[in-house]
C-alpha cells in the first residue's frame, strides 16, 4: 500500500465510485449516521439476527454450565488429537479480528482515506472477535477461576509460567491486543459520543452518550490532543497486527509435530488473519449498508479495496499452503511427507480439498472488476472465505495431531454436541454485540467523514 | 550547493573499477576455481537484488500508484532493465556448478539417500531449466513494463496506466514464485539437506530492501538538479526512509522467527545450518551483522528527522547498503569447508567490485536512455504542480 494516494484519480483511468458522495454536507453527513443510534426503533431484519443471536447466546451459557460443572471431558479432545474446537475457533476468532486493526492503525498511517467509513465498524468487530477468542484458552483451562495463574507473579506454591512457551507469551500477546484496540476504538469514539449527546432528545441517552463522552467540548486544545493521543495509538496497533497472530502461529510451529514446525507459518498466519478479517468485514458490512441506506459512504469503491487487499493476502496464503506442500517433500523427512499425504488423501481428505476449494480457488474471481463491485456476489465469497479460513485451522490441528510418529497411538477427533453449541455460541455473542453496537454506537465515524468531506469539497480550493 | 555525485563522475569511476575486478577475477579464476566461484557467487548476488529489487518495486508502485514510485519509476527501469545483462553475467555460476553445489558430485549422490530423493528437483538439467524460465519471465516483465512507460511518454496515453496495471498484478505473483524457486536452487541447494519454507520469502524482502537504500542514496543526488529538483521532496524522502524502516523490522522479523523455530524444534536437520554460522567467527560476524542491519538501521530510521533531510538519509542509507554485503556472506560463504572459518578472500572484493562496476556503468548509462521523470499520467500534473509551487 502506498504511503500517499494521487492527489486525483479521475486522469483517465479506473475510478468507480469516489469513496464519499460530496453531494453530503457536514449536517446531512450527522443526521445520517447519528439517525440509527438516536432513533427508538431498528428494522427487523436486524431485530431478527439479534433474537437469533440471543438464543445462540443461550447455547453458549448451557455449554459453559456443562463444562464447568463437569470438566472439558466433555469436549471432543482426547490422545491424540489434544486440541480440537478450542484452538480452531480461538485462531479463528483472532484472526478475524486483524482486519480492525490493519484498517484502524496501518491504513491511517498510511493515508488512506478509503478507510474512514469502515474503521468504527472494522474496530467494533475487531473488539467483539477478541472477545470470543479469549473464551477459549479461558474455558480450556478447564478451570477459568484460575485463570490468573497464566501471568508470572510470585506465588508460595513458587510455580512459574514456561517462559519459552508461545502459549505463555500468547497471554501477553492477546491481552495487550485487547487493551490497545479497546483504547483506540474508546478514543475514537469519543467525539462521536459528544454529538450524540448534544442530539439525543431522551433523558437517558443525554445522560448515557455524555458521561461516554467524558466531558468532550470539541475545543482546539481537546482535538489537539485527541489527534495526538489517536496517532500514538495507530503507532502502537501496528507492531501488533505482525506480532499477535505471529504468536499464534509460533504456537504451532515452535513443536517438532510434522504439519507444525514450518517456518513460513508466523507470516503466513498474518496474512490469513487479514484476509479473513477482510472477509468479515464484508459479511457484515454488506447487509448493514444495505439496510440503512449507507451507500453512498461505505462506496463500491470501498468493497474494492477490501476485495483487492483479500485478493493480495489469499495469494499469500495460497503461496503458504504451496510451500507446505513442496517442502513436506524437498525436506526428504519421511513423516512430513507422509503428514502431507494424509491430509490430501486421508481420512479428512475433505477438509484439505474444500479448504484449496474456499481459501485458494474460488477467490481467483477477485481479479474480475465486476465481481469487486458487486455486493451480492462479494457477499457470498466473504462466508466462502470465512469458512475456508475455519477449514484451513481444522486442517492445521486435527490432521497433524490424529496421525504422528507411532501409527499406534493414530486416532481420530469429532467434536461433540458441547463444541458445537460453544461455537455456535460465540458466533451468537459476536451477532449480539455487533446489533447492541449498531443500535448504540455511530456505526460510521462521524467526525472522520466529515474531515473526509472537507479534504474532498476543498480539494481544488487551495 | 553542495557537491554532489554526477552521473558523468560516477561513470568514469564505475568503469575503470568494474574492468579491473572483473581482469581480477577473471585472474582468480584461472588459479582456484572454487574460490573465485564462491566470491563470484557473493558478488554477483548482491547486485543482482538491485535488478531483481528494482523489477519488484515498479510493479508494486504500479499496483499501489504512490507517489514515492513516481520519482523512482525511471530509475527502477532502468535497474531491471539490466535483467539479461545480470543474467549473463551469471554464466560463470553455470560453469562452476561443481564447485559450488554438492549435489552434482557423482560420490554424493551415490552414498547419499537424501540427495537421491531430491533428485527429481536437484539436477543440472533441471536447475538448466528453471534458469532459463526465471530468465525469461523475469526479463518479459522488466523490458514490457519499461517499454510501455516510455511509449506512455511520446503519446501521453492515460490508458497506460492502465496497462500497467493489467501486467504488474499477475506479473507480481510470477515475480514471486520465480524468486521463490530461484532463490532454492542458487542458495538453500548449497546446503541440499537444508530446508526452510520462509527462505523464499527472506530472499524477496532482502532485495527490496537492499533497492530501496540504494534508491534513497541515488534519489538524495538526482534531487540536486533538473529535472528532479523540486519534484523529489522532504515527503518522498520521508516515505522511502519509512520503506527502509518497514523493510530493515520485516527482514529482521523473518530471520528471527526462522531462527526460533528452528531454535525451539532443535531438530539437526534444520539446525546445523546454524552450528555452521556458529563457530570459526561466524557467530561474532553474526552479532556484528545484527548490530549493522538491524539495530543500527532501526534506531536511525526510527527519528523523522533523519528520513526527512535528505542528506542524512542518504548517508546513512549508503553505509547500511554497503552493510548489507554481510548477509550475503553469511548466507553463502560459511557453507564451505574452505569458508569455515571467517576470513576476506581478495576475490571477494574483485568479484563484487568488478560486478558492481559494470552494473553502475551500465545503470548509469541506462537512465539516460529515457526522461527522468515518467510521464506518468497519474501524476504528471501533479509534478508541474508542485514545481510551479516552490
Amino acid at each position: 500500500m502506498a504511503p500517499n494516494s494521487p492527489p486525483d484519480q479521475k486522469q483517465g483511468f479506473v475510478e468507480i465510485e469516489p469513496v464519499l458522495d460530496t453531494h453530503h454536507t457536514m449536517e446531512t453527513v450527522t443526521d445520517k449516521i447519528s439517525a440509527i443510534p438516536l432513533s427508538n426503533t431498528l428494522p427487523r431484519s436486524i431485530l431478527g439476527v439479534g433474537f437469533a443471536a440471543l438464543l445462540l447466546l443461550g447455547s453458549l451459557m448451557g455449554a459453559i454450565f456443562f463444562l464447568v460443572v463437569e470438566g472439558t471431558g466433555i469436549w471432543g479432545i482426547n490422545q491424540p488429537v489434544g486440541w480440537g474446537f478450542d484452538i480452531i475457533n480461538f485462531v479463528w476468532w483472532i484472526g478475524i479480528g486483524h482486519a480492525g486493526t490493519l484498517i484502524s492503525a496501518i491504513l491511517l498511517l498510511l493515508r488512506q482515506e478509503w478507510r474512514t467509513s469502515i474503521n468504527r465498524f472494522a474496530e467494533t468487530m475487531t473488539i467483539f472477535a477478541v472477545m470470543c477468542a479469549g473464551l477459549y484458552p479461558l474455558l480450556h483451562t478447564g478451570r477459568p477461576w484460575l485463570a490468573y495463574w497464566l501471568f508470572p507473579y510470585p506465588n508460595v506454591m513458587e510455580m512459574w509460567p514456561q517462559f519459552r512457551s508461545p502459549l505463555v507469551w500468547d497471554v501477553f500477546a492477546v491481552s495487550t491486543y485487547a487493551t490497545v484496540s479497546l483504547l483506540f476504538w474508546l478514543t475514537g469514539l469519543v467525539p462521536d459520543f459528544a454529538t450524540l449527546r448534544d442530539r439525543a432528545k431522551g433523558k437517558i441517552a443525554k445522560v448515557g452518550y455524555g458521561i461516554a463522552a467524558m466531558g468532550w467540548r470539541g475545543s482546539a486544545r481537546h482535538w489537539q490532543r485527541y489527534e495526538i493521543a489517536y496517532l500514538l495509538l495507530a503507532g502502537l496497533s501496528t507492531p501488533l497486527v505482525v506480532s499477535v497472530h505471529s504468536i499464534v502461529g509460533l504456537d504451532f510451529a515452535v513443536s517438532v509435530i510434522p504439519g507444525w514446525h514450518v517456518t513460513i507459518f508466523p507470516p503466513y498466519f498474518v496474512a490469513g488473519a487479514i484476509f479473513s478479517g477482510f472477509a468479515m468485514v464484508l459479511t457484515l458490512a454488506i447487509p448493514v449498508r444495505a439496510i440503512f441506506g449507507l451507500k453512498d459512504m461505505i462506496t463500491l469503491n470501498h468493497l474494492d479495496n477490501i476485495s483487492k487487499v483479500m485478493l493480495a493476502t489469499g495469494l499469500m496464503v495460497f503461496y503458504g499452503y504451496g510451500m507446505e506442500v513442496f517442502f513436506a517433500w524437498y525436506s526428504a523427512n519421511e513423516y512430513e511427507g507422509f503428514m502431507k499425504f494424509n491430509r490430501m488423501f486421508g481420512p479428512y481428505w475433505w477438509s484439505y480439498w474444500a479448504l484449496i476449494l474456499c481459501n485458494g480457488i474460488i477467490p481467483q474471481i477477485l481479479w474480475f472488476k465486476k465481481v469487486r463491485t458487486s455486493p451480492i456476489i462479494l457477499f457470498f465469497l466473504s462466508i466462502i472465505i470465512n469458512i475456508g479460513m475455519w477449514l484451513e485451522r481444522f486442517v492445521i490441528i486435527v490432521t497433524s495431531l490424529h496421525r504422528d510418529f507411532l501409527p499406534s497411538s493414530w486416532g481420530m477427533y469429532a467434536p461433540t454436541k458441547f463444541d458445537i453449541a460453544m461455537y455456535l455460541g460465540t458466533i451468537g455473542l459476536f451477532l449480539f454485540l455487533m446489533v447492541l453496537a449498531i443500535k448504540f454506537l455511530p456505526i460510521i465515524s462521524q467526525f472522520e467523514v466529515r474531515e473526509l468531506l472537507h479534504k474532498k469539497q476543498h480539494k481544488n480550493g487551495h | 550547493m553542495e557537491s554532489h555525485v554526477d552521473l558523468k563522475k560516477l561513470k568514469s569511476i564505475a568503469l575503470p573499477v568494474g574492468v579491473i575486478g572483473l581482469a581480477a577475477s577473471a585472474y582468480g579464476y584461472t588459479q582456484n576455481h572454487d574460490a573465485f566461484a564462491v566470491s563470484w557467487l557473493m558478488g554477483w548476488t548482491f547486485w543482482f537484488f538491485l535488478t531483481l529489487g528494482s523489477l519488484g518495486w515498479l510493479m508494486i508502485y504500479h499496483l499501489t500508484s504512490g507517489r514515492w514510485g513516481f520519482v523512482l519509476q525511471r530509475p527502477f527501469e532502468a535497474a531491471a532493465r539490466l535483467m539479461p545483462a545480470m543474467l549473463l553475467l551469471f554464466v560463470p555460476v553455470l560453469f562452476s556448478m561443481h564447485s559450488l553445489y554438492e549435489w552434482t558430485h557423482e560420490h554424493v549422490i551415490a552414498h547419499d539417500e537424501l540427495v537421491q530423493h531430491k533428485l527429481p528437483y536437484l539436477n543440472p538439467t533441471g536447475f538448466y531449466i528453471r534458469f532459463g524460465v526465471y530468465a525469461v519471465i523475469w526479463t518479459v516483465l522488466a523490458f514490457a513494463l519499461s517499454n510501455l512507460s516510455r511509449r506512455a511518454d511520446a503519446n501521453g496515453n492515460p490508458e497506460t496506466v492502465r496497462k500497467l496495471r493489467v501486467i504488474s498484478a499477475p506479473g507480481i505473483l510470477i515475480y514471486s514464485l520465480a524468486a521463490t524457486f530461484a532463490s532454492f536452487d542458487w542458495y538453500m541447494s548449497l546446503e541440499p539437506h537444508w530446508f526452510s519454507s520462509i527462505y523464499g520469502a527472506i530472499f524477496m524482502v532482502s532485495g527490496g530492501l537492499l533497492t530501496m537504500l540504494f534508491m534513497a542514496v541515488l534519489a538524495h543526488h538526482l534531487a540536486q538538479r533538473e529535472p528532479m529538483k523540486g519534484v523529489i521532496t522532504t515527503q518522498q524522502f520521508h516515505d522511502f526512509g519509512n520503506w527502509c524502516f518497514a523493510f530493515t523490522i520485516l527482514w529482521t522479523y523473518m530471520n528471527f522467527v526462522q531462527f526460533l523455530i528452528i531454535w525451539s524444534g532443535n531438530l539437526y536437520e534444520e539446525t546445523f545450518w546454524y552450528m555452521k554460522r556458529a563457530k570459526g567467527g561466524w557467530i561474532e560476524f553474526s552479532a556484528v551483522m545484527s548490530i549493522m542491519l538491524f539495530f543500527v538501521p532501526f534506531f536511525l530510521f526510527l527519528f523523522r528527522n533523519n528520513k526527512r533531510n535528505s542528506k542524512v538519509l542518504a548517508s546513512i542509507a549508503l553505509v547500511i547498503f554497503v552493510a548489507r554485503y554481510l548477509e550475503v556472506q553469511w548466507m553463502i560463504a560459511p557453507t564451505f569447508a574452505f569458508r569455515a572459518d571467517v576470513a576476506f578472500h581478495w576475490m571477494d572484493l574483485a568479484a563484487v567490485a568488478g560486478i558492481g562496476g559494470l552494473w553502475l556503468w551500465l545503470f548509469a548509462n541506462g537512465l539516460k536512455k529515457a526522461p527522468l521523470l515518467s510521464g506518468d499520467a497519474r501524476f504528471v500534473e501533479f509534478a508541474k504542480g508542485d514545481k510551479a509551487g516552490h
